[in-house]
């Protein structure tokens, strides 16, 4: 099985990002990238199917500025195959719709089984892509997967196909895929991987091919969205101690402030 | 005669067999330059094999004596063995070993070991240590050895009464007594004489062929092993150069182990003393230092003829030995009290950390909990995982918000004489914060000339190379090294034992050298020299009404928890102590006998502190346990009661004091625990808030008892001046003069 996983540099979940001072993009100074949290969970569940039949093929590909290849070297590291980089002007500055046809690019030419994506990226939150790149390719889309595996039996006809488990609220639903599909990942089964140190150094040496979004026919300035303003979240205050009078005066107290300061009654 | 000579001739054969195979597979091990130094380590081997100093320990004094006598009895009837071989066979005779001297210490050792011999004899079969592995072996051993004394002493009495070995002056004391008890004529005296003889070679021929099989090869082996003994400074792990260009990183197998490792196994006798100080093993986990030497040893024993082969067999890798060696191997909390315990230097911590380099950079086989702090300090220069760019904001003034403490940078402060490293603990742990402010504040009183490298600072690494990641190790260690370089740092002071252990101890190894303290060393070269006063808490400092204790007749118990990378890794025991005895109003209790040396640790070293703790009793609640009994023993037991709390406060004149600089509580009935490490702070109060003894004890940085009591610089002519004066400190008692004893 050759599987295909999408994925996207984001700022790390330890980074206090700051709002540049255009007011509407992310200051990039002193901020530490890796893979966004979804994505790498599917880049996990990938590998272990990899794991579970080693004829099992991994490609990364990310769509994004130079630095990115900094998140494919990680995604070699933990033990994919290979990657690709599609870069350029165009990559820049893309959204999401943009980026969807990009990859269906990609996927039109490495002809994966499988693709899967991260449910949404921990900065812009907008969880499309997968969706998008499903719908360019014709391919079924599953969200919030948690699990996927060989159909147990496969459907008439010969070809295999996977289950794929779903989380929902409560539970897990289980869909089968006869064909190729897009899954976008929830969890994996365990924890993401910290790679080996063997591994990170088969990564660096290893050859990242570079594709120009341009050249893939995505034009740099084709956004149908705009980001209009960024704001941070405005910073908290200091809390208060009532330690004052008796237990029913701090009661009355604290729900007046409640009420009156906080407005949150 | 040719009968003994054969026997001699097989039994020392198979004796020399044995350790031609044994040398062989120790040459399986991995290359490593262990002859630096050789001043010291010769040294050693005077002091710590011949002299036998390890084992005079407590609590293993008589044990401890009876060991040295039998050895050094070995050492010299070993001697008298060979001549009785050389002149009964040969008729030739040794140097010396004619004259009374000899004749003497032989006589009075061979009843010393005899001796010896049967209170190890008493001892394994009436009061077996818990953690004594008694087996047949120990048995043939000290059989063997009282054999050989009997038919020694039979075989010297015998000479006297058959009159055959009377040399006159050389007549030895303790024969000629037992000569005198035996009822025998001359002629049984002669028989005997001969048969004793014949004994005693025949006995030493078996022994010899037996030696080498058994945990008795120590004999020979702790002479080279103390020898080879390390000489990195026992905080510091070897480092893995050119860890890029490896295939295989740690031990993937026992041929990655160090010869010396090897002989570490060799070395082992099984006596269970780094068993008896091992945390970990004490609270339940599955952790037994001595088998980690004993696994690798059995291993090598098992695997060595297949491995010796040609065609570079690698046998199973020591880490997956047994099921459950990956979780003995995570117990571990590099606290050295196995490394401190042992008589024959064995280095355990070494091992285990080159089967968890194996496990975490190879394997990438990490407790998950483990893999998340070490993620963390990749991404954000801290296990927490907190934004590096708030890692100065314990600088803030913790009421202000936005007003910082007004310490500089070095960016800020080029010309600065000191860096303080917070380390990640203090800058972003809150409780931890305290004492980084602490020692801000006394560093400012004795005028240190001292700044940070604010968000320029990093993990220092201690975490990743404990848990094995010595690559992401480097890395940091790197980082830090190169900012130093920057700011053309030399002397750097650390509040952390690990900042501490590593700038000092492991920078070096990558290029780094510095001059490194721990806060606790330079408050006490300050107090001595002067230049830092501590006057009676609350003295010119308090405010509010009362007379605080300023006549330092209130003592407060303070019990002093040793730190293992101060203590035990760097041998810090005395400094801390003369800080907490130079602070006035403070009683030293000593947490005996888990102190200094044989310190218990807190439970957070080699990664730990990272790591879940599921399986047995929590480490740092055994502490605490053994805290509080001494404190108990110390004083009344438990709190006070709320009406001694008050005559307390009425024999004293006025109410507790409640306006201490910074919230330290006061102490009335109340005890502290001090140290001088951030993740013992941490794991203190976590055990005092489970035990919920919050009521009896409160953990406490060293930094802030001092804090909390230091005179300002100039605080007489300055601002504060009207303060002193509104307290009106009592001439009779002024600011103690400290540290000048």
């Amino acid at each position: 099985m050759k599987i295909l996983v999408c994925l996207k540099q984001t700022p790390d979940s330890t980074v206090r990002v700051k709002v540049a001072a255009d007011g509407r993009s992310v200051d990039p100074s002193g901020v530490t990238w890796a893979i966004s949290p979804y994505d790498e969970y599917a880049v996990e569940m990938a590998l272990e199917r990899k794991d579970a039949d080693p004829t099992t093929t991994v490609a990364v590909v990310t769509v994004g500025p130079a630095r990115s290849k900094d998140a494919l070297r990680q995604a070699l590291a933990m033990g994919c195959d290979e990657a690709t980089l599609v870069d350029g002007a165009a990559a820049e500055t893309l959204e999401g719709l943009a980026v969807a046809r990009a990859l269906a690019k990609v996927v039109d030419e490495a002809k994966p089984d499988l693709v899967l994506c991260g449910r949404q990226a921990s900065d812009d939150d907008q969880g499309l892509v997968g969706p998008a790149l499903a719908e360019l390719l014709g391919w079924p889309h599953v969200a919030t997967v948690t699990k996927f595996a060989p159909a147990e039996a496969g459907p008439p006809g010969g070809t295999n196909g996977i289950d794929v488990w779903k989380e929902v609220e409560g539970g897990h639903e289980v869909w089968r895929a006869s064909g190729a599909a897009v899954l976008t990942v929830q969890k994996s089964e365990k924890e993401p991987r910290y790679p080996s140190l063997p591994g990170i150094m088969k990564a660096k040496k290893k050859e990242i091919p570079e594709k120009d979004a341009g050249a893939l026919g995505i034009e740099a300035n084709a956004a149908t969205l705009e980001t209009v303003k960024m704001e941070p979240p405005p910073a908290r205050g200091g809390g208060r101690i009532l330690k004052d009078g008796d237990m029913k005066q701090t009661a009355a107290e604290l729900v007046r402030l409640l009420r009156e300061e906080a407005k949150v009654l | 005669m040719a009968f003994l000579v054969v026997v001699w001739a097989v039994g020392w054969g198979l004796f020399v067999r044995r350790g031609w195979q044994l040398y062989r597979w120790l040459r399986l091990g991995r290359n490593e330059d262990r002859t630096h130094g050789l001043g010291r380590r010769i040294r050693d081997e005077l002091v710590v094999y011949l002299g036998q100093r390890k084992l005079f320990k407590r609590p293993y004094l008589v044990r401890g004596i009876a060991h040295a006598l039998i050895f050094w009895g070995f050492l010299i009837i070993t001697v008298g063995t060979v001549d009785l071989f050389l002149s009964g066979v040969f008729g030739v005779r040794l140097p010396g070993t004619g004259t009374a001297l000899f004749v003497w210490t032989v006589d009075a050792f061979a009843v010393a070991v005899t001796a010896a011999i049967v209170l190890a004899l008493v001892r394994r079969v009436f009061f077996p240590p818990p953690r004594m592995h008694v087996a047949l072996d120990g048995y043939l051993i000290l059989g063997g050895i009282a054999f050989l004394m009997v038919t020694l002493l039979v075989f010297e009495s015998a000479g006297l009464v058959a009159g055959v070995a009377a040399d006159g002056f050389a007549e030895p004391p303790f024969a000629r007594a037992l000569a005198g008890a035996l009822p025998l004529g001359r002629a049984t005296a002669s028989t005997l004489y001969g048969l004793a003889w014949f004994g005693h070679l025949v006995g030493v021929a078996a022994f010899a062929a037996y030696l080498p099989q058994s945990k008795h090869l120590h004999i020979f082996t702790t002479l080279p092993n103390v020898f080879f003994r390390s000489e990195r400074p026992r905080g510091a792990l070897d480092l893995i150069d050119r860890i890029e260009e490896r295939e295989t990183i740690g031990a993937g197998s026992v041929r990655d182990l160090s010869w010396k490792q090897l002989l570490d196994g060799y070395t082992c006798t099984e006596c269970g003393r780094c068993s008896d100080q091992c945390p970990a093993l004490a609270t339940g986990k599955p952790l037994d230092p001595q088998k980690i030497v004993l696994d690798i040893r059995d291993q090598l024993y098992r695997e060595g003829a297949k491995l010796a082969l040609p065609g570079g067999d690698r046998g199973t890798p020591p880490a997956r030995w047994k099921p459950t060696k990956t979780e003995e191997l995570w117990s571990c909390t590099t606290c050295a009290g196995c490394v401190e315990a042992c008589p024959v230097t064995i280095e355990h911590i070494d091992k285990i950390v080159d089967m968890r380099r194996w496990l975490a950079m190879n394997e990438g086989d990490v407790p998950p909990e483990a893999q998340r702090a070490l993620t963390n300090i990749e991404r954000a220069g801290n296990p927490w995982g907190q934004p590096p760019d708030t890692r100065a904001d314990w600088a803030r003034d913790p009421q202000g918000g936005s007003t910082t403490l007004g310490v500089p940078t070095f960016a800020e402060r080029p010309d600065a004489e000191w860096l303080y490293f917070v380390g990640c603990a203090a800058s972003f742990d809150r409780r931890n914060q305290k004492v980084a402010r602490a020692v801000v504040e006394v560093l400012r009183a004795a005028d240190v000339p001292f700044a940070i490298l604010g968000v320029e600072e990093t993990c220092n690494g201690d975490p990743a190379r404990r848990i094995g990641n010595e690559y992401l190790w480097q890395m940091q260690a790197q980082r830090n090294i190169e900012t130093f370089k920057t700011y053309g740092v030399k002397k750097v002071i650390t509040s952390c034992p690990h900042c501490f252990n590593t700038i000092a101890n492991e920078y070096p190894q990558l290029g780094g050298a510095y001059e490194v303290v721990h806060v606790v060393q330079l408050v006490r070269r300050l107090v001595r020299d002067g230049k830092l006063r501590l006057v009676p808490e609350g003295g010119p400092r308090a405010r509010g009404e009362g007379t605080p204790r300023a006549s330092g007749s209130t003592e407060e118990k303070v019990a002093y928890h040793d730190p293992c990378y101060l203590g035990r890794h760097n041998r810090v025991y005395d400094e801390p102590r003369d800080v907490l005895d130079a602070i006035p109003g403070v009683e030293r209790v000593e947490v005996t006998p888990h102190h200094r040396e044989r310190g218990f640790c807190c439970g957070a070293g080699g990664g730990r502190m990272w790591m879940e703790e599921k399986v047995g009793q929590r480490v740092n609640h055994r502490r605490m346990d053994q805290i509080l009994a001494v404190l108990d023993r110390n004083g009344p037991p438990g709190a006070q009661t709320e009406r001694e709390r008050g005559r307390a406060r009425f024999a004293r004149g006025g109410p507790s004091p409640q306006g201490h600089s910074r919230g330290v509580p006061p102490s009335d009935g109340r005890k502290w625990v001090a140290s001088g490490c951030p993740f013992c702070l941490i794991m203190l109060d976590e055990a005092v808030g489970a035990k919920d003894v919050q009521e009896r004890i409160k953990p406490i940085d060293l930094m802030e008892l001092v804090a909390a009591r230091v005179r300002p610089p100039g605080a007489q002519t300055e601002a504060r001046s009207d303060e002193v004066e509104h307290l009106g400190r009592p001439s009779g008692s002024p600011a103690r003069e400290v540290g000048k004893t």
